[in-house]
């Protein structure tokens, strides 16, 4: 991900934005406040029989017992009657559509490009109620209900920075599915934001985010091959997909191994030693031999000597990653910055790996072909925590296969 | 409430389930003390997702008073703070959705600190550019990451508290935090 080109967001400095936000205390007198507030709120009782426990003669609590219910009888037949002529539609998006998915191609989003816009890949994330558009700036945030069995609305809670729509915006839109649901495919009837149903309309590929069921899965917007090419790979039980487009596939064990995550880069190369620019290094050769002696040669660093493997028939070496005790990193929280990786058109995003202080890695450096690396990064924070993952996340890495 | 009171009804041997079960039957002694004791906690958890003070006071006691209209049917005392941390981070999603466009809640009588001056330190304006960027972030994403960066909350707790399954916590939290880095980049943008 593209970086503020000044700031380094890392774990502490969020911590320090939000304990500068939260502030220390409570303002003084909200315990009061919230007391008095209470006061004049009547709590909502589950039972009314305590109700009847001060009456003292036996058959006036019988006859007022009988009316009671007798009058809740009629209440709940008027209410079965009336919630049965009445009854809503369920509005909820069906769950074969709640799921984070990513345009199949760009869209051209309202923002500060030239002529006002940029043209990106996309991701929406579809729950129940909502459909939040991960917009470049400022996600918008869409309330949404089914209105049909193929058709849902939506109106606009929040609204990105360059859009030119207005919160409450409402519009109407069609789905189908194809390709065993991992497809969709939206087409607006009516919006009255035009820049939403620009960004909307047309196909979206459901990504495996979230918990994957134990077995085969195929990576759909992983491309390893530089913009092409496939893989596929099995997992068993606890396993998660954490990211994917088309150059970044990250796995992981979210209940087990807390941070620690694998992920696969398509589009990568050599850091340069910088603290504020994410660049290449000059001079260094892209194929897994050149990379691994590369990392070698980096301050800081304890890498281990390079093992041969083969990994769904790509071969390479894998090295095993340290920082040696006690270094100070130049840049900091970060740590030391080792591979730099962009999206397959090394334009739009970018980010690096890096190793802090207690941080363990493998690097698997397979062979793509043409002269670059594929690169498997497995990371851990700590020692315990790779010991813990390595263990699992061998077994999926040689269930890999790539294809071309 | 003075510390004194506290002391008072608070006796040694009684647990805070104790309380919870009789605010749940109408002490509002002891819903004081249950709110003394979490209030600040409460409220910076309201103020770190709002923003600002009187959206987080506004949350915090609308949180609150739902939970001692809600109490009795509370099940399981033991799981008060879950309960209470959920209706909580209902009530900020719900000052949110009615401020409309979450851009505002940051610059509302806030003074401009983009540029922290000569005389501070790099890291001030840091947070400052980092708090206007989180600011453009979607509710839910806003407490995902308040749960984990401020609070520290177990991956159980913050499942429970944004109603969500456990095993989609972490690729929530991914999302929120790469959300949180390109709102980042486009307050770098905006500054130019």
């Amino acid at each position: 991900m593209t970086r503020h080109p000044r700031i380094e967001l890392t774990d502490e400095l969020i911590e320090r934005m939000l304990a500068t936000r939260a502030g220390s205390r409570a303002p003084e007198d909200i315990v009061e406040a919230i007391v008095s507030a209470a006061a004049t709120t009547p709590q909502r009782r589950r039972h009314l029989v305590p109700a009847l426990h001060g009456i003292a003669r036996p058959r006036t609590a019988w006859l007022m017992i009988g009316a009671v219910l007798a009058l809740l009888g009629i209440i709940i037949a008027a209410t079965a009657v009336g919630s049965y002529l009445l009854r809503p539609r369920t509005t909820l998006i069906p769950v074969v559509l709640q799921a984070d998915w990513r345009s199949v191609g760009t869209r051209v989003v309202p923002g500060p490009g030239p002529g006002g816009i940029n043209t990106y890949s996309l991701g929406i994330l579809i729950d129940p109620t909502s459909i939040d558009i991960q917009n470049f700036h400022t996600d918008v945030v869409n309330s949404a209900r089914l209105v049909a069995p193929d058709r849902f609305e939506i109106r606009a809670i929040t609204m990105g920075d360059f859009w030119h729509c207005a919160v409450g915006d409402v519009g109407l839109y069609t789905f189908s599915l194809t390709a065993g649901d991992r497809q969709l495919t939206l087409t607006p009837v009516s919006d009255a934001c035009v820049e939403r149903a620009i960004v909307l309309a047309g196909d979206w590929s459901r990504t495996d985010f979230g918990d994957l069921q134990p077995g085969r899965h195929d990576a759909d917007l992983f491309r390893p091959f530089g913009g092409t090419g496939h893989l596929a790979y099995a997992v068993p039980v606890g396993w998660a997909g954490l990211d994917a487009n088309d150059s970044l596939y990250a796995l992981g064990r979210p209940d087990v191994s807390g941070q620690a995550e694998m992920r696969l880069l398509s589009n990568v190369s050599a850091s340069a030693a910088s603290c504020n620019e994410n660049r290449s290094a000059d001079g260094v050769g892209r194929t897994p031999a050149a990379m691994a002696a590369w990392l070698k040669a980096v301050p800081g660093l304890i890498v281990s000597p390079p093992t041969a493997v083969t990994i769904g028939g790509l071969s390479g070496v894998a090295v095993d990653l340290s920082v040696v005790p006690g270094w100070t990193p130049t840049c900091g929280a970060p740590g030391i910055y080792t591979f730099s990786f962009w999206g397959s058109d090394n334009g739009g995003w970018s980010n690096r790996l890096a190793l802090n202080g207690s941080a363990r890695a493998r690097y698997v450096l397979l062979d793509r072909g043409d002269g670059s690396t594929l690169v498997i990064a497995i990371e851990a924070p700590d020692l315990a925590t790779w010991h813990a993952f390595i263990a699992e996340a061998m077994p999926v890495i040689q269930s890999f296969e790539f294809t071309r | 409430v003075a510390p004194v009171a506290i002391a008072a009804e608070f006796q040694p041997g009684s647990t805070e389930a104790d309380l919870v079960r009789r605010a749940a039957r109408g002490d509002s002694a002891a819903f004081e003390i249950l709110v003394t004791i979490r209030a600040d906690r409460a409220f910076r958890l309201a103020r770190s997702i709002l923003g600002n003070e009187s959206d987080a006071r506004d949350a915090t006691q609308e949180a609150f008073v739902a939970v001692w209209r809600e109490l009795p049917r509370l099940r399981d005392a033991e799981h008060f703070d879950a309960w209470l941390r959920r209706i909580l981070v209902n009530a900020c999603r719900a000052q949110i959705r009615v401020r409309g466009r979450i851009r505002e809640i940051a610059m509302d009588g806030a003074p401009d600190r983009s540029d922290p001056g000569p005389g501070l330190p790099d890291q001030i304006g840091d947070t400052d550019v980092l708090g206007r960027a989180f600011d453009r972030l979607a509710p839910d994403k806003r407490a995902i990451l308040v749960l984990h960066y401020l609070q520290h909350e177990s991956v159980a707790t913050i499942a429970g508290a944004l109603a969500i399954p456990k095993g989609t916590v972490k690729w929530r939290l991914s999302e929120a935090r790469a959300a949180l880095e390109r709102a980042l980049l486009a307050e770098g943008e905006d500054r130019r």
